[in-house]
């Protein structure tokens, strides 16, 4: 019985946090062609380091956090903190070894480039 | 059926939170309204005061600072430029949803500004520019004395 009791009462020492701000899913470009995926997605105000590119079996998520600093009374606001985040489910054939990514001005380029078994293959036709 | 009363309470209950939720529903609708069938503004921008100064922040991810052209004239701040689209030779298109090229915004400012003393820094995507308000637009303190 007593064990029953553990399960049911609340942990209380540890609140859980939540997070403020809004929660986008950047807009984002996908290219393809024969040797790689091309991903393109605006994460403005992000760094680089707080970026986290997570590529998982054949789901690759992309999250970024931008804080908003200024204090000062804002007149307008049509942008705050921001956690970026946004989940792809990719084709299989994915060289996740090979996978690069450039952030620059604010936009992510990812390359994924496909495995070697999966790029298109032309046959040439000899003739005797 | 209903035999007791609180079970008929339940039903009405549901009924009212379903209710609810279409208001909020339509609201929701109504809000977005405005922006309906056509682009939202951009860059989303904000403005602060911090008395002596107004800072304006845009979000221009993907633009190069040689394709912004900030203009201050008669009280009017506008934003013009372009984002230049990757060169992707050879490439299919799967999705596209970073539509936005050309843009041009503008403001009206409050107040007179020292167009001499403003800068703009480009970060990550994030424009920021300050505005140095004109000696008479600033706030004066009023020193009270004691007799």
């Amino acid at each position: 019985m007593k064990e029953d009791h553990d399960i049911v009462k609340a942990n209380n020492n540890e609140p859980e946090v939540m997070k403020t701000g809004n929660i986008a899913t950047p807009d984002t470009d996908i290219y393809i062609n024969d040797d790689e995926i091309l991903l393109i997605a605006d994460m403005p105000g992000v760094n680089k380091n707080d970026l986290v590119i997570n590529l998982e079996n054949s789901t690759l998520t992309i999250e970024g956090h931008f804080e908003h600093i200024y204090a000062e009374p804002i007149q307008r606001k049509e942008f705050g903190s921001t956690d970026y985040r946004r989940v792809f489910t990719l084709p299989k054939g994915i060289d996740a070894e090979k996978a690069s990514a450039e952030f620059k001005l604010g936009v992510l380029q990812l390359h994924l480039p496909k495995s070697a078994a999966i790029k298109p293959r032309q046959i040439r036709v000899e003739t005797e | 059926m209903f035999t007791k009363l609180n079970d008929r309470d339940r039903i009405f209950g549901t009924m009212d939170n379903f209710r609810n939720q279409m208001n909020r529903f339509f609201e929701d609708m109504e809000a977005g309204q405005q922006y309906l069938g056509r682009k939202a503004p951009w860059p989303k921008t904000n403005f602060y005061d911090d008395g002596d100064n107004i800072i304006v922040r845009f979000q221009v991810p993907g633009v190069h600072e040689e394709n912004i052209n900030l203009q201050i004239h008669n009280n009017l701040l506008s934003i013009t430029g372009m984002r230049k689209p990757l060169l992707l030779e050879g490439y299919t298109v799967l999705r596209e949803e970073r539509l936005i090229d050309n843009f041009s915004r503008s403001f009206t400012l409050p107040v007179e500004i020292d167009t001499e003393k403003t800068n703009a820094i480009l970060k990550n995507g994030i424009l920021t520019l300050k505005l140095v308000k004109a000696q008479a637009a600033r706030p004066k303190k009023i020193i009270v004395k004691a007799e």
